[in-house]
């Protein structure tokens, strides 16, 4: 398994038409994500990405339709297109999600979870692999959010998530949102997953904000981020040096002011967990050095 | 060889092939006579937003980012239906606009409301110290060099149809049928008329500053054509200025495409929409929207 290959991207947003305005007032973004089904090849970048673009804003496409879990062949069209956008926009590396959305003819309209099971790795790895023979970039994979679980799970999902990173080389996107989910909906530790993880693998991180209704948590992309999510931030980033962060935000979007606050609130996490993580390297030193 | 003595199909084909080279000659002087065509100045580019949708937009278009702002900060309420202002219950600012000024005292007390229509004709004199502002820049044309810009390309078109007129002379002098070349003519006058007799407005030096708004604007256009209430009302009257008043259609400001829409013999100034947005923009998997729907996942 290769070392992190990614260079640091900075704070972040999901670019989002609506969007568009405060993301282009906003001058320390280091990096935009781009739905990539949302964008066409054949057709000039919306203008705001190529402004964004031209102040050195990174572009990464992301891809929700690829299906990477999915028993299917890949589709070789939005795989084409997720390639020719990568080398559009000149991205560092494109990602996806370790989920599948069509089965049998039937496209769910949704990112559905996969049996942790042995047999599920070995579709996710093939895919993988057939999906990175075509991309021009590295790929990163992120964990989703699940309503439920499949039954008899062979692996735990930390286990489920490094095995596929693991044997296909690919990166990691992790997101924290998913993971808060994860956690309050179906119990676990994150502070243990996150233990469990390759973290030297992260490309970059999720940041998003959701609800709970009738006692289930909805990871929503429409609301604040919840306090825990940034403490998972903090967490994360006093356990090591993240690449990048981002905001997701998809609905009821906030004012920039809003806007700014949500990115500010996720900075501000990332400093204290960046600052606890220098403490302890220097803490580490002096104990070294105090040994020898 | 004199076209005049040319037989009737020749002298036909002689005269759309004329007219089809002197119309974009007629373009190339029109264009040639919006002086100045320099770069522009740094005065230029620190424009009040008021100048800004009048180079964008003129009277029409000023008027109708006017509007926009004073119905967001509840100055003004609109009917789509009676086309009619009215004011509301929110003040002016302390020192408001003198466009915004106007158009406040042209409504007045009015509880039926006034027509849209009419407030756009008596407020018509706030706008003359923009439009003064942008001619001392050299943004739009003065009204010596619109009137030249206007009528030079005019005539030197018109030169076709008198043409035709006096082979229409000839050929009624040796008793030929001359129908067809008089509608020929009639419709030479009226695509001139149509096409190089509109108004001149900006300058080349006004285009290259418009060209360079809207490019640097971009964004603005794009998250005010998906959302226009999370706008600052200086970001609202930028957008309906440099990109009409059309980008309200989604919105709690749509009723105001309606309000504002000017009728077809009125829609020669203002701006017009072209976002070029990318797609629906979630993560979510397709279809999810948010909230709604039980959450993300993605």
């Amino acid at each position: 398994m290769t070392s992190l290959r990614v260079s640091p991207l900075g704070l972040g947003i999901g670019w989002r038409p609506e969007l568009a305005l405060s993301i282009d007032r906003r001058h320390d973004l280091g990096f935009v994500e781009v739905v990539a089904e949302d964008i066409a090849t054949d057709a000039p970048l919306p203008e705001p990405i190529e402004q964004l673009r031209r102040r050195g804003v990174i572009v990464i496409p992301h891809g929700v339709s690829l299906s990477l879990g999915g028993a299917e062949p890949l589709d070789r069209g939005r795989l084409d297109h997720l390639a020719r956008l990568a080398e559009r926009v000149n991205a560092p590396l494109v990602s996806e999600h370790l989920a599948f959305v069509r089965a049998g003819g039937h496209e769910s309209g949704h990112l559905l979870p996969l049996p942790r099971t042995r047999e599920a790795v070995d579709v996710v790895v093939e895919n993988v692999r057939q999906a990175q023979r075509v991309l021009p970039v590295p790929l990163a994979l992120e964990n989703i959010a699940t309503l439920f679980n499949w039954p008899d799970p062979e692996l735990d999902e930390a286990a489920f998530v490094t095995e596929i990173l693991e044997r296909t080389d690919a990166l990691l996107l992790l997101d924290l949102e998913n993971v808060y989910a994860n956690v309050r909906n179906h119990g676990g530790d994150a502070l243990e997953f996150f233990g469990q993880l390759p973290l030297d693998r992260i490309a970059y991180v999720h940041v998003a904000g959701g609800i709970e209704r009738g006692g289930v948590y909805h990871d929503t992309h429409a609301h604040d981020i919840p306090a825990g999510v940034l403490d998972l931030v903090s967490e994360l980033c006093a356990r090591t040096s993240v690449p990048g962060i981002m905001l997701e935000r998809d609905d009821d979007f906030p004012t920039p002011n809003g806007l700014n606050r949500e990115l500010d609130r996720i900075a501000a996490a990332i400093s204290l967990g960046a600052e606890r993580r220098t403490s302890l390297i220097r803490e580490s030193q002096l104990a070294t050095t105090s040994r020898s | 060889m004199n076209p005049l003595n040319l037989t009737g199909p020749q002298f036909m084909v002689f005269y759309f092939v004329l007219a089809a080279l002197v119309l974009p000659a007629g373009f190339a002087l029109r264009w040639w006579l919006r002086t100045p065509a320099t770069d522009v100045g740094a005065e230029a580019s620190e424009l009040s937003p008021y100048e800004v949708t009048y180079l964008a937009g003129a009277e029409a278009g000023t008027f109708d980012a006017a509007i926009a702002r004073m119905v967001q900060r509840d100055v003004l309420t609109a009917s789509a239906t009676k086309r009619t202002l009215t004011r509301s219950t929110g003040p002016l600012p302390k020192q408001p606009a003198a466009v915004e000024q106007a158009i406040h005292e042209a409504i007045g007390d009015a509880e039926s409301g006034v027509e849209v229509a009419t407030v756009r004709e008596q407020i018509a004199p706030a706008m003359k110290p923009l439009k003064r502002q942008l001619q001392e820049l050299g943004l739009i044309v003065s009204d010596g060099d619109a009137w030249l810009a206007r009528l030079l390309p005019l005539l030197l078109f018109l030169c076709v149809p008198l043409l035709g007129v006096f082979k229409i002379g000839v050929g009624i002098s040796r008793g030929r049928p001359v129908v067809f070349l008089m509608f020929a003519c009639v419709a030479t006058v009226v695509i001139g008329l149509a096409v190089l007799g509109r108004k001149v407005q900006r300058s080349r030096r006004g285009d290259h500053l418009l060209a360079r708004l809207k490019s640097e604007n971009a964004a603005l256009i794009v998250s005010a054509a998906r959302d226009s209430s999370q706008l600052t009302s200086g970001d609202l009257l930028l957008a309906v200025g440099l990109f009409g008043v059309s980008i309200l259609t989604e919105g709690p400001l749509s009723h105001l495409v309606l309000t504002l829409r000017p009728p077809p013999q009125a829609s020669s100034s203002g701006g017009s929409c072209g976002s070029s947005c990318g797609g629906s923009g979630s993560s979510c998997g397709g279809g999810c929207g948010g909230g709604g729907c039980g959450g993300c996942g993605g």
